[in-house]
């Protein structure tokens, strides 16, 4: 609402500067804008209309509606859909927690935008297709997915009711807020845990070979873990790069510079081809691993240089004032420098997950199939076959869905950031 | 209740001035590359005493109170604090920086943590108190610098000398044997000047033994006990206050008081 009110607020202001400068600049300007604005509607309406006309008339969704399943979950076996859909669930009901209890909101934001859109996507379809029989079929189909992703928003909607009410309980009272927190870390090292086990199977639950994982719950897996796997690893290179002993020096920008220097399809390829190498005989992990580990690597080096940024924006005097008062080295980067240089990182590290995000689709090249290479395999099936369009535009909505989100959340990250960076300055006159 | 007002300055020594050494530096000397910063510079400062160390820019002052908690390491000399020798060793230097504690120009506050956070950031993690404990004597603390009311705000929100306030009871609270002091108040607005001195002078009145550099002759004649003149890495003149302003020995000595009187 408030959003809603500040963009009218600055079209109005907009308008009345346009016509500040009409008044300016006479007739001939106003020509030429006028020309120009005409011009660019056109060719915005060129490119509309086009789009529109493939979508609601020669585009075939059908390729997209008879593979919604591989779209969402790839091969995992239809019988045990119900396994990812809790997953989905547990993961959204974590971002609520968390968004109730610390009012971070930047996970529930993402889950819960994601899956609005995906909610949204099938209404669309027999919007697009008309009414035929084939489009009824699967829109019988969808409703089950449906179900899981209703299921999952409720989640996330209890579990940041439950989450608020926690921290009011809490909020009170240090030790019983020190509880929940140490309590709510636990929990989310369960949930993790959790997941793996439900996802892979064993102890009672069939197994599913992770090589059977795909489409956007690939996506989505790959990109959580690889984020949050390379945000702790970044950091420690960060510090690794101008610690005092020369070998971890050396380590850590060898390891920076050479990654950075490095397309990442080459990483994910040695990460596939070397890792069975350096580790132990026999011991050769699964396709999933291999690009999650990759797909750290790559992350972790940007990560690292992020932080850098953030360390050189930590004032030296923060160093001084921290040992002064008797920290340690440890303490001192803990508790002083590294909350600071984290903060200052913060928009670019989001930066570098967004696009963490969207390169989870080279991990096709060690052929695994999240949602591209699902656009791919569907597009070749031979009912479908050469339906690339179709197949594309629609992951295409679903990654910009999910960035999107992403990007609007990081944004109200760096709000808090750039506050902090205002009190930074040393004060040598009063602020009231 | 009653061991936790025990707050540090009422715990430290009662019969100030006493003459056990509690600084001594002798023949200290530092390099920054080929520049010689200090040249020989040999003080010893007894328990309780509070000295004041002037002289001009780029004389030293700052290299030299900053090697007596290592934030420098000197180079040749030798400095002990409290009985402990400062050299490479870590532990020895962490030992020496929980008994001495600094007030820097520019406050250095932490700026993502809270007043009460920044006051309570050491004993909690460096001397381990619990929080409860750490919170009461960092608010008495805030009693003692009169802000009690700025517990929960940020660095930020403060004005100069209120940020300058927090940083003295943030060295307060781990409860050092010694103060040092680098121009506390010369990134004040004069307004807020006396404050800060307010505060300085009431610690020197508990028996603080402190090294104070600045340019405040007022607060010198007042609170010192003895005046140092620091000029190219050396001390050219020591004296009590009396005596330092009004029948100093030295040439150079009187050439500085002109231009600053
Ligand atoms: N980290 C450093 N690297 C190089 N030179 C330094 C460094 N710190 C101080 N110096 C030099 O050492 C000399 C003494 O500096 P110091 O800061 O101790 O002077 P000061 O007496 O405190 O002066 P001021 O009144 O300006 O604070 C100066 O010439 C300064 O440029
Ligand atoms: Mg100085």
């Amino acid at each position: 609402m408030s959003g809603l009110t500040r963009a009218v607020e600055g079209w109005r202001e907009e308008w009345a500067t346009m016509r500040h400068q009409a008044r300016l600049r006479g007739p001939v300007w106003i020509a030429w804008q006028v020309a120009l604005s005409v011009a660019a509607l056109g060719l915005i309406g060129l490119v509309v209309y086009g789009l529109g006309a493939w979508a609601f008339g020669a585009a075939d969704w059908t390729v997209v509606a008879a593979n919604l399943r591989l779209f969402s979950v790839g091969r995992y076996p239809a019988d045990e859909i119900w396994r990812p859909a809790t997953v989905l669930a547990l993961v959204t009901a974590m971002s609520g927690w968390e968004a109730g209890r610390t009012g971070r909101a930047a996970l529930a934001r993402f889950f819960g935008g994601g899956l609005a859109v995906l909610l949204a996507l099938p209404f669309l379809a027999p919007l697009v297709s008309g009414a035929s029989p084939s489009m009824a079929a699967a829109f019988a189909a969808f409703a089950g997915g449906h179900i899981a992703q209703l299921a999952a928003l409720g989640a996330l909607a209890a579990a940041w009711w439950i989450g608020a009410r926690a921290s009011a309980w809490a909020s009170t009272n240090r030790p019983r807020a020190r509880r929940l927190e140490r309590a709510s870390l636990v929990g989310y090292g369960l949930v993790v845990l959790a997941i793996l086990i439900l996802l892979r199977g064993g102890g009672g639950l069939e197994r599913v070979s992770p090589s059977d994982w795909g489409g956007l719950l690939l996506t989505l897996l790959l990109a959580a873990f690889a984020i949050v796997l390379s945000f702790p690893i970044g950091v420690l290179l960060a510090l690794g790069r101008r610690s005092s002993l020369p070998l971890v020096r050396w380590v850590s920008v060898a390891w920076i510079e050479v990654i950075r220097g490095v397309p990442l399809v080459t990483v994910l390829y040695m990460a596939s081809l070397l890792l069975p190498l350096v580790l132990p005989e026999g011991w050769n992990p699964e396709n999933v691993a291999k690009a999650v580990a990759g797909l750290t690597a790559f992350a972790s080096a940007y990560v690292a240089e992020d932080v850098r940024g953030g360390l050189a924006a930590v004032a030296n005097g923060q160093y001084d004032a921290a040992k002064a008062v008797g920290l340690g080295t440890v303490g001192m980067y803990r508790l002083v420098v590294l909350p600071q240089a984290i903060r200052a990182a913060v928009p670019a590290i989001a930066g570098q997950f967004i696009s963490l995000f969207k390169d989870t689709a080279l991990v096709l090249i060690i052929s695994l199939r999240e949602l591209l290479g699902i656009a791919i395999v569907a597009a070749n099936q031979p009912a479908h076959i050469g339906r690339f369009r179709e197949t594309l535009a629609f992951i295409a909505i679903i990654y910009f869905a999910f960035t999107a989100v992403l990007s609007s959340a990081s944004r109200r990250l760096e709000a808090p950031a750039h506050e902090r960076e205002r009190d930074d300055a040393p004060a040598p006159s009063p602020k009231g | 209740m009653d061991e936790l007002a025990a707050v540090p300055v009422s715990q430290a020594p009662t019969q100030s001035r006493t003459s056990d050494v509690i600084i001594e530096a002798t023949g200290v000397t530092k390099s920054f590359g080929d520049f010689q910063a200090l040249s020989g510079v040999t003080m010893s400062v007894r328990q309780g005493e509070v000295v004041v160390i002037l002289g001009p820019s780029g004389s030293g002052k700052s290299t030299f109170v900053r090697t007596l908690n290592r934030l420098e390491p000197h180079d040749g000399g030798r400095i002990v604090i409290d009985g402990i020798a400062l050299t490479h060793d870590v532990k020895d230097i962490e030992a020496v920086r929980r008994e001495v504690g600094m007030v820097f120009q520019q406050f250095n506050l932490f700026p993502h943590l809270t007043v009460l956070e920044n006051i309570t950031l050491a004993p909690i993690h460096v001397r381990r108190w619990p929080r409860d404990k750490a919170e009461q004597v960092a608010r008495d603390l805030l009693d003692q610098v009169h802000i009690p009311e700025q517990a929960d705000k940020y660095p930020g929100q403060l004005s100069g000398g209120q940020q300058q306030r927090v940083a003295i009871a943030r060295a307060l609270a781990m409860q050092p044997k010694i103060m040092l002091f680098d121009e506390p108040t010369s990134a004040l607005d004069p307004e807020m000047i006396k404050e800060v001195l307010e505060v300085m002078q009431d610690l020197a009145q508990t028996g603080m033994t402190m090294i104070v550099v600045t340019h405040e002759v007022g607060f010198a004649r007042a609170v010192a006990d003895r005046v140092v003149l620091f000029d190219e890495g050396t001390i050219v003149e020591e004296a009590p206050p009396e005596i330092f302003f009004t029948a100093p020995k030295h040439e150079r000595t009187k050439r500085f008081l002109a231009q600053i009187l």
